[in-house]
């Protein structure tokens, strides 16, 4: 019985896909492949997704607070249900040798203007402390996920180590 | 370029673009007092940063850029000063066109903004930090 196991060395943001092949070539039978992809666990998957959401909001943010003096410039901001639909558009797979992208890769994200109350005279509808209360908002969000994301990590590991 | 690194384009644009306008608030501060050389010349005059937005597909953001610096068309200071060598005929010399009660607002703005992005940026950075706490 042969186990290899392989962490991918592209590692996409928080999508950590720890993939474990067990192959096994008992005399003539062929290799069968029993994997198990961590990306797959909904927990993970729903987390990194969150992870995803939560660093293009933060761009957008950051956009904003950059053009805090561009005439002119609107705020922006994104929501959770526009970011769906570009996770949601994935590269379509026929093989498994294809290659898997997961949406996020070159799609661009739709934002909505969100303009912080009014304007300056130069038409500026940015307000610093309204975008800093979302960025802040936004970091201790992103804060929790990601220690969610490495508690589920520790759990299976200790798992693995069978408790040890 | 993923959206963190966008992030911290964008601040490091807004930075830069701030830096920029200090620096031309700077220039009018030092040139306040500027007199012509002689008479019939025209003094310092107040340049004006102007910030415009720009999408850059390199970073896939929206960043930010002083693209060019105006003049201030507003009339020079008239000071009654018949000793100095640029006075006309009565005795008038003109002064640059500048407040330095305005630049000194203009300058605590600037420097508002480009704290607001620094903060931002660190912000990125913890995030970042914590992404790469999970390998832990």
């Amino acid at each position: 019985m042969l186990i290899v196991a392989r962490v991918p060395a592209a590692f996409n943001r928080a999508a950590l896909n720890i993939r474990l092949t067990i192959r096994r070539d008992p005399a003539g039978q062929g290799i069968a492949d029993l994997s198990m992809d961590l990306s797959k666990s909904s927990l993970l998957a729903g987390l990194s997704q969150r992870l995803q959401f939560l660093g293009a909001r933060t761009s957008v943010i950051a956009q904003n607070i950059a053009n805090s003096d561009t005439p002119d410039y609107v705020a922006r901001d994104l929501a959770p249900s526009a970011f769906d639909a570009r996770v949601g558009a994935a590269l379509r797979v026929s093989d498994p040798r294809h290659l898997q992208a997961n949406g996020a890769a070159g799609a661009s994200v739709k934002t909505h203007l969100a303009p912080d109350g009014e304007a300056s005279l130069s038409g500026n509808q940015v307000s610093i402390e309204t975008q800093m209360m979302k960025l802040s908002e936004t970091r201790m969000e992103y804060g929790l996920a990601s220690s969610i994301y490495r508690k589920s990590v520790e759990l299976m590991r200790l798992a693995v180590r069978g408790g040890r | 370029m993923d959206d963190l690194t966008s992030a911290l384009s964008a601040s490091a644009s807004g930075m830069r673009a701030q830096a920029g306008r200090i620096r031309i608030v700077a220039e009018n501060i030092a040139n306040a007092n500027s007199t012509p050389v002689a008479p019939g010349l025209e003094p310092y005059r107040r340049q004006v940063p102007v910030f415009a937005s720009f999408l850059d597909k390199k970073a896939e953001a929206t960043l930010v850029t002083l693209t060019r610096v105006e003049l201030d068309p507003t009339a020079f200071t008239v000071r009654h000063d018949p000793a100095h060598p640029a006075a006309d005929a009565e005795g008038n010399v003109l002064v640059a066109n500048v407040n330095p009660l305005i630049e000194m607002m203009d300058l605590r703005e600037a420097q508002r903004s480009y704290e607001a992005n620094l903060g931002a940026l660190d912000q990125v950075r913890s995030m970042a930090a914590a992404t790469l706490r999970i390998l832990e």
